[in-house]
């Protein structure tokens, strides 16, 4: 198990190793010279010799890369220019809504498509089995931004139940704050539900042919008994790494719907980012993100070879 | 595929084999409903000036927002442009950015796959983890971080969805490729001393062309939704550029004034997104059902985003 972990993380620092230069390279594809390009034509020389020092352009290559990778891993991205505060900071004040409107979608496509995949496979064949494969189907082909536009044409114009937009905070105003994610959570979780439904649907048809199940059946064990009891619980643990694979679905869906929605999350932050040619800021965002992605994965991973004794064993690992 | 002889002059062996291939076309639902959402966006594609009189990009202020009709089929936008016209010559930008990244990441990615896969040892691991870098970056997050940095154009925005789909196609490569590698006729290929890049080639690389296909296909969708989604966010093509999710963006500010300007580009885009996913299942099912795990992997991945 230890051994497992170890080799694990191994693996892990290698990736982020990769991950790292890739995001440092970014900045080399800005055509010309990037000084000239972020400050615009009417900078004075003096600014473009003080940001041309901040950004290290005028030291070789790998002294800028281990200078700037030595300081992103205490957190220090510089300054952003856009908000002109040290980048982490504007990352830390957008956390908040994006994890509470990640977790509130990752929480309704969990249940949500572990339930519809479950009653699918138990009623293999009719006419709900049929209807959750196509939701799921349509689930992947829907884009995000569409849903939630449709959701805001009815149910916040035509019939006026939520907000259309905006954020409340949820230690302000509770009642508002779930009004306002209702809408943004469920088209963030949305794609996730049906894939999640689909594949605890195929994980559970699985379960269902295998002998224990039969074993169950004779003992004259009921029907919710076998199917939650027994394969369920048993299809549960593939399902759990599915869940890692969900979360790099949501971080990326997350600045579709962020922006749909005006949500001021990390999303919109990459994006006015983006706009406003914030480098640092883009490239500090990309690499939290995708680093909080493969801990979470890394977690994922760790927690299913606890459940899956060949893997703990070292059969696999 | 079979050499087609002229009707007529079949063999009996032949006409089982056709017969038996129109049946397993017939069978898969996937292929069949797939292939023909995929033509009619092919047909919009080629023939987009012929089946509309609207100039996509012209703007007539006395007809906006109308209703769709028999005048404007799916209505008007804010600038009284023609909602079915922009759809048909957004068909164009969706197929270009998807042909053009697809295959970006196909050769990129299948030459690294395979050279990893047959020089193995050393190379191997250090391309696979730097395939794994890739990989880790959240998909449409890692296109957005490369046009931020690049001027927008269809090129641009083609290498920005291209890159993500380069470690799938290499994952998927090297697995099919070590397959093969451990069949005999590798084996005798190496003992009457052929070299490397002959084998890689000649022999190995045709028995590969499945599983690609099948990836190329089914990332072929996510290439339509991350177009779609880059230029939604206005990341993609510049206007007046008539692409499906800029027309999003711009309709979305109008909802109250007219719904319908939202409705029909979400509708083109989830059509095409489903006929190259359905088609991409369809092929993976009819090409080889044995291989269904193997390219599931790379489905899951890449359309998780």
């Amino acid at each position: 198990m230890l051994r497992y972990i170890t080799q694990r993380t191994l693996h892990l620092i290698a990736v982020l190793f990769f991950m790292s230069i890739i995001v440092f390279s970014l900045i080399k594809l800005i055509p010309g010279d990037p000084v000239g390009y972020i400050l615009g034509e009417q900078a004075t020389a003096e600014q473009r010799a003080m940001l041309r020092t901040q950004l290290g352009l005028d030291r070789p290559l790998i002294t800028q890369y281990l200078e700037w990778a030595g300081k992103a891993i205490t957190g220090d991205f510089g300054n952003s220019l856009l908000y002109n505060k040290p980048v982490m900071d504007s990352i830390k004040e957008r956390l908040g809504p994006t994890i509470l409107l990640a977790f509130a979608s990752l929480l309704i496509s969990v249940t949500l498509g572990i339930f519809a995949g479950t009653l699918a496979a138990a009623n293999r064949g009719t006419w709900g089995d049929v209807g959750v494969l196509l939701f799921s189907l349509l689930g992947v082909s829907i884009p995000g931004f569409w849903l939630g536009i449709m959701l805001i044409l009815l149910f916040a114009l035509k019939l006026p139940i939520f907000p259309s937009i905006g954020y409340e905070s949820m230690f302000t105003n509770f009642l508002e704050c779930m009004r306002h994610l209702t809408l943004p959570a469920i088209t963030l979780g949305a794609a996730s539900t049906g894939s999640i439904a689909r594949f605890t649907r195929s994980e559970m048809i699985e379960q269902l042919s295998r002998d224990y199940i039969t074993t169950a059946w004779a003992k004259g064990l009921s029907r919710p008994a076998v199917i939650f009891r027994h394969a369920l619980r048993n299809s549960l643990v593939t399902v759990v790494t599915l869940v890692g694979l969900i979360l790099g679905t949501l971080l990326s869906g997350q600045v579709i719907v962020e922006q749909v929605f005006a949500w001021p999350g990390l999303g919109q932050l990459i994006i006015a980012a983006v706009f406003g040619r914030d480098y640092s800021l883009v490239q500090a965002i990309v690499l939290l993100t995708a680093v909080i992605f493969i801990a979470l994965n890394l977690l994922v991973d760790i927690s299913y070879s606890f459940l899956d004794p060949q893997i703990r064993l070292g059969k696999k690992g | 595929m079979s050499e087609s002889s002229p009707p007529g002059f079949l063999t009996a062996g032949e006409v089982s084999r056709w017969t038996i291939l129109a049946a397993r076309v017939k069978a898969n639902k996937n292929l069949v409903v797939g292939g023909v959402l995929v033509l009619i966006f092919v047909f919009m594609a080629i023939f987009a000036p012929y089946l509309t009189r609207y100039d996509p990009n012209k703007r007539d202020f006395s007809a906006r927002f109308a209703q769709p009709s028999m005048h404007h089929l799916m209505g008007t936008d804010h600038f009284g442009r023609d909602t079915f016209s922009r759809i048909l010559f957004g068909t164009r930008i969706s197929f270009e950015v998807g042909i053009v990244s697809v295959l970006i990441g196909m050769i990129i990615g299948v030459i690294i796959g395979a050279v990893a896969a047959y020089w193995g040892g050393f190379i191997d691991s250090l391309l696979m983890r730097m395939m794994d870098g890739l990989l880790a970056f959240p998909q449409l997050l890692l296109a957005i971080a490369l046009v931020a940095f690049m001027t927008t154009n269809l090129g641009t925005v083609s290498i920005a969805i291209g890159v993500v789909f380069i470690p799938r196609f290499a994952r998927v490569m090297r697995s099919a490729v070590l397959v093969e590698m451990k069949r005999e006729y590798v084996e005798a290929a190496k003992a009457i001393g052929q070299s490397g890049f002959k084998i890689l080639f000649r022999h190995i690389g045709p028995s590969t062309i499945s599983p690609v296909v099948v990836l190329a296909t089914l990332v072929f969708a996510f290439a339509v939704l991350t177009e779609a989604g880059l230029s939604f966010l206005g990341l993609g093509l510049p206007p007046p550029n008539p692409s499906w999710g800029r027309m999003l963006d711009e309709a979305r500010h109008y909802l109250s004034a007219s719904g319908w300007t939202s409705f029909f580009p979400g509708v083109a885009i989830s059509l095409a997104v489903l006929g190259f996913n359905l088609l991409g299942d369809g092929f993976r099912d009819f090409l080889d059902p044995k291989m269904s795990g193997a390219v599931d992997m790379g489905k899951r991945e890449s359309l998780g985003d």
